[in-house]
């Protein structure tokens, strides 16, 4: 090789020595091997995950066998109450709640015909 | 003659991550200065060699170590840079300056002395070597970085980029002629005392 050849070469080797010499290479290169080499958490383990879903079902099943509030017919018509909630002023269907101090009152009333105008 | 990397590699095909974390720490600047080389931008290099890490991560089960893992990750790392340059080709290079087509050769006078202006004057060539090597193809410039920084054989290469001898040692002549038309007149000049 010239002497002006073999120069270039050792300038250009010298550009990238330079280049990888900088503090941000190494930190990126140490930062990319400890990628791989983190382990997950453990709750992601298998085994974590299986007692979580069996937790999860537990939960579920026990949820669903708890007893649910049952309708309950009066006799007679309930006392006077204040309406607090309207879900419906128009169509065929209207709802209001009461939380009477003793029964809570939900009534639905369902015009089949619609509203006469 | 046995991969020196062979039971890392072994571990690593397994699924063992902290010993692909370990040839990650090995081969990182390896890495890095081919994707460098050919794409002349450092953070290009970065997000190059993490894309060839990624790769080699994905498919390291599949590698059959015929060969050693060094030459195999040459491979990938010298491919996957030339495929990067070439979508960003359209492209101007992110580091070049807008007044770059207008600028007329810049005479650097040649000082010996040590001190301030021996940086200042090795920071200008590093500046005018950038600039000249952009204005090489990033196929010329894998054939440099290959040959002139990790010194592969012209057979190395030419299997590497699945090319002929002949054509490597064109690239490379061509490339060198480029650089020295470029620098030749920068590195010249009087001494200055």
């Amino acid at each position: 090789m010239s002497e002006g050849a073999e120069e270039i070469r050792q300038i250009y080797r010298n550009y990238l020595t330079e280049e990888l010499a900088k503090p941000e290479v190494s930190q990126a290169g140490k930062r990319l091997a400890a990628s791989f080499s983190v382990k997950p958490a453990v709750i992601f383990e298998p085994a974590s995950c299986a007692a979580l879903c069996l937790l999860a079902a537990a939960f579920f099943f026990f949820y669903q066998i708890q007893p649910r509030p049952r309708a309950v017919i009066l006799p007679d018509a309930p006392p006077p109450v204040m309406v607090k909630k309207v879900f419906s002023r128009t169509g065929s269907t209207m709802v209001y709640q009461k939380n009477h101090p003793d029964i809570p009152i939900t009534v639905i009333w369902v015009f089949p015909g619609g509203l006469a105008k | 003659m046995q991969d020196p990397d062979h039971a890392l590699v072994h571990d690593a095909k397994n699924g063992n991550q902290a010993a692909f974390g370990k040839l990650v720490n090995l081969y990182y600047k390896m890495v890095y200065a081919i994707a460098y080389g050919v794409l002349n931008h450092s953070e290009a290099a970065r997000d190059t060699a993490q894309e060839v890490f990624l790769k080699v991560f994905r498919e390291i089960r599949n590698f059959e170590q015929k060969s050693k893992f060094k030459t195999w990750l040459y491979r990938i790392a010298v491919n996957t840079a030339i495929d990067e340059a070439r979508k960003k080709r359209p492209l101007e290079s992110l580091d070049r300056r807008d007044d770059q087509d207008n600028e007329k050769p810049v005479f650097i006078p040649r000082d010996d002395s040590p001190g301030p202006r021996d940086l200042a004057y090795q920071s200008e060539l590093r500046e005018v070597l950038k600039r000249a090597l952009d204005e090489l193809s990033p196929e010329h410039r894998a054939v440099m970085v290959l040959r002139e920084f990790q010194d592969l054989s012209y057979e190395e290469i030419a299997e590497m980029l699945k090319i002929e001898i002949g054509t490597v040692m064109s690239r490379l002549f061509y490339a060198r002629k480029k650089l020295a038309e470029i620098l030749s007149p920068k590195m010249g000049g009087t001494k200055t005392r």
